[in-house]
């Protein structure tokens, strides 16, 4: 998603049209399906080197394990120039399409500014916003982003279908593909150089190759196969575009490719306006979608480059510099961003586009001859996920593919062959000015984890996440207890969340609340139980406990909620709702119920697992002489036996010594009746479950009626379920 | 439609044909060939290594 998201940008909407006025109908389709197929060598070699080398930083890593610093500097000041000159190509052209949606309105009429200064000026200021949101640091922008990545995609699918029904219709349209190739192979080549930058976005999957599960067998997967969705979609948008008019309709002046042609990066807008009704609102939806995710995943990409090039002290320190409120590195935020804006408002939209193209087959030209160095040099010490076949002769097409596109880009852009090698020749300098002499080594080549394990054995196992010293102590006499009666193993848990464009290998920034709660909590526990401690960094901090918990193959997870939820997207928060969804185990949540002792418990069942297990929490924590009340509210639509639930399904209730309580009431708001009943009563053990997605979207879980709304100390308990169930 | 159109679209066919083929060939091998492969690729540069 991440890298259909970013390539899936601007290529195409400005590209297309383009390409036409250059090359010509047949030229615009072979522009788009040769591109892919040298994109695909590329990502080949980054499959193999990804695969192989998992881990933050992409080509910036690789030049440096293939060459060593001076190169890797070369490669991270491209990726950053690259990354940022592609933002402004997707800045423009989410101006250029939006204005031109709102000129059909007559808004045009209105501006006080000519176009060109109104576009830079869009431009601009949704450069600033995306900005701002990487400032931010929201994690859920990356849920949004999966969201648009898919909408567009969907929408360009659509809009070459309806091309490919249009032509079969009407046959006569494929005549616009006569002149094939008018002004010759040599103009085929300089479109393909500038819409290269159509195809880049594989590239920030490396750069964020520490983050993926299964990397040897997912990177090479998403790679090949983001590159290979992008070129079938723009091969069919591009033949939609070709064939949506007709020579003789009305407005189209001259043979219908020339009309195209003639309007440029807008043309494809103008084509597609005339294909299908609502043609107009479609593109432009589809052009917000890409631009907008693109413009977001590229300002990420570059910001991460700058970063990492000021962690290791290539760049002075001050563009790794991180906010303390929002952790997001802003320095490199910015200083992205003023690139991005600067080149937008003050390059022709063809020479931006021309730069971006540019910087990145110089950045891929230095991946592929890479590959080839390490798989020579020390492929014996790496162990790889994918192999490129009948190396190495993929790479060596791709590097021979390039470097022609890139000289025959001067046709297209002079301008974009001053700045690219400009920017070139300054980090050369910068490098050898600066970077060499303050470069770090050593340190920051080791992954931040820290692990201290209890013998193995094949005891049940808890696992406690903590997440600050706070919420970890309070946790401490309820693990205490279940740790006693189920004889368990503890695995204390703490989450290191690393905002999305710090790379994770600078995770030991956040560690310190982490370790301050482990100590806290070993102190309690590791006298009277086996306890292993674990402190993990990651995106997302549900994520991350799920992925815990599959791996330790815990059998409980146990955690704390304050019972404060941030957003109303959210029952119990953001983290533990996933958490609740997803993860393979029994889960207890205690909500301001922790360090607490309990005489009067209220247990609501209503048969199931779920109540079995929330009846043998409840008796875990009981105190001595306590009372246990098993209550079950009658609301006519289950025929249920409390006596014999109990007396069959629950005879560990009978070791105990405390009291059991049976009630019954008659209600038909279940919830209002529980609440009722928990007067005189210190906790409340409720039994919440992973509903079925259906389910959760048209009905509120009774547990979350029932802790949203009452002040006693509660705890959540759930079983776990299979997957099939969770869906249906 | 004239035969110059029908020859460069039958060209481009065969581009996405190759892509194809390409995306089929290197999808099969991830994962699965690659340990094999990876075990004969260590075992070459072993013995060049020694070589040298």
């Amino acid at each position: 998603m991440m890298g259909l998201g970013m390539m899936i940008g601007a290529g195409v909407f400005l590209g297309v049209g383009t390409s036409i006025y250059v090359a010509g109908p047949g030229g615009v389709i072979l522009t788009f399906s040769l591109n892919g197929l040298i994109a695909i060598f590329t990502a080949m070699s980054y499959a193999e080197l990804s695969s192989a080398i998992p881990r933050a930083g992409g080509a910036y890593n690789f030049a440096r394990i293939g060459f060593g610093r001076g190169t890797s500097f070369l490669a991270g000041w491209m990726e950053w120039f690259a990354s940022s000159v592609a933002g402004s190509v997707y800045a423009l052209t989410f101006s250029i399409y939006v204005l031109r949606y709102l000129g059909h309105f007559g808004f045009l009429n209105w501006l006080p500014i000519p176009i060109e200064s109104a576009v830079k000026l869009l431009a601009a200021v949704i450069s600033l916003f995306f900005v701002y949101i990487n400032f931010r640091g929201a994690s859920e922008t990356g849920k949004i982003g999966a969201f648009f990545t898919m909408g567009q995609t969907l929408l360009l699918v659509f809009i070459g279908l309806v091309g490919v029904y249009a032509a079969l219709r009407d046959p006569a349209r494929l005549n616009n593909f006569t002149p094939f190739l008018p002004y010759g192979w040599s103009k085929l080549l300089t479109t393909m150089g500038f819409t290269y930058v159509a195809f880049e976005g594989f590239e920030v999957i490396a750069q964020a190759g520490d983050e993926a599960i299964d990397p040897k067998r997912n990177l090479p997967k998403a790679m090949l196969f983001s590159v290979y969705i992008v070129t079938m979609t723009y091969v069919l948008v591009a033949f939609a575009t070709v064939v949506s008019v007709k020579t003789g309709m009305q407005g189209v002046e001259g043979p219908a490719w020339e009309w195209i042609g003639r309007f440029r990066e807008r043309g494809f807008g103008e084509a597609i306006a005339r294909l299908m009704p609502a043609g107009n609102i479609i593109l432009t939806l589809a052009v917000i979608f890409a631009s907008t995710s693109a413009l977001n995943a590229t300002i990420y990409s570059a910001t991460r480059a700058c970063y990492a090039l000021g962690r290791d002290h290539m760049l002075p320190p001050f563009f790794s510099r991180i906010s303390k409120a929002r952790k997001t590195p802003y320095s490199a935020i910015v200083v992205t961003g003023v690139i991005v804006i600067t080149v937008a408002v003050f390059l022709p939209t063809m020479d931006v586009a021309s730069s971006a193209s540019i910087m990145f087959l110089f950045l891929f030209f230095m991946v592929n001859i890479s590959v080839i160095r390490i798989r020579n040099n020390m492929g014996d010490e790496l162990t790889y996920g994918f192999l490129i076949p009948l190396f190495p002769l993929f790479p060596l097409l791709a590097i021979v593919a390039q470097a022609v596109l890139a000289v025959w880009l001067i046709d297209m852009s002079l301008v974009a062959w001053i700045i690219a090698p400009l920017w070139i020749l300054a980090g050369f300098v910068l490098y050898h000015v600066y970077g060499r002499f303050h470069v770090k080594t050593g340190e920051h080549d080791i992954l931040v984890l820290e692990e201290e394990k209890a013998p193995e054995g094949e005891e049940y196992r808890i696992m406690v996440a903590c997440a600050n010293p706070g919420s970890a102590l309070g946790l401490v006499r309820s693990t205490y207890k279940l740790c006693g009666a189920k004889k368990a193993r503890v695995e204390l848990l703490h989450m290191v969340a690393v905002p999305e464009q710090v790379p994770l290998t600078d995770a030991h920034e956040y560690m310190l609340n982490g370790k301050e709660a482990m100590v806290e909590v070993m102190l309690y526990l590791a006298p009277l139980f086996p306890v292993s401690t674990t402190i993990r960094y990651c995106r997302n901090v549900a994520r991350g406990i799920v992925g815990a918990v599959k791996e330790k193959r815990v059998d409980l997870l146990i955690m704390g909620y304050t019972g404060k939820v941030k957003s109303h997207l959210f029952t119990f928060g953001s983290t533990i709702d996933p958490v609740i969804e997803r993860a393979p185990c029994d889960i207890v949540v205690f909500k301001e119920s922790a360090n607490r002792m309990f005489r009067n418990i209220l247990v609501p069942v209503k048969g199931g697992q779920k109540g079995v297990f929330a009846l043998e929490i409840a008796s875990i924590l009981c105190e001595k002489d306590g009372s246990i009340t098993a209550f079950h509210v009658d609301s006519g639509k289950k025929r249920f036996n409390l006596d014999q639930f109990l007396k069959e399904q629950c005879e560990f209730l009978g070791d105990g010594e405390f009291e059991i309580r049976k009630k019954v009431a008659l209600a038909d708001d279940v919830a209002r009746a529980i609440m009722n009943e928990s007067s005189g009563h210190d906790l409340i053990i409720l039994g919440t479950s992973d509903d079925p997605l259906l389910q959760r979207v048209t009905h509120q879980r009774l547990s979350e009626i029932v802790a949203g709304s009452c002040t006693l100390p509660i705890v959540l308990v759930k079983t776990r379920s299979g997957m099939i169930r969770r869906f249906i | 439609m004239s035969a110059q159109a029908i020859a460069g679209l039958s060209v481009i066919v065969v581009v996405l044909a190759l892509i194809n083929i390409l995306m089929f060939w290197c999808w099969r091998s991830i994962g699965h060939i690659s340990r094999m492969q990876n075990k004969h690729l260590r075992q070459i540069l072993k013995e060049r290594r020694v070589g040298r």
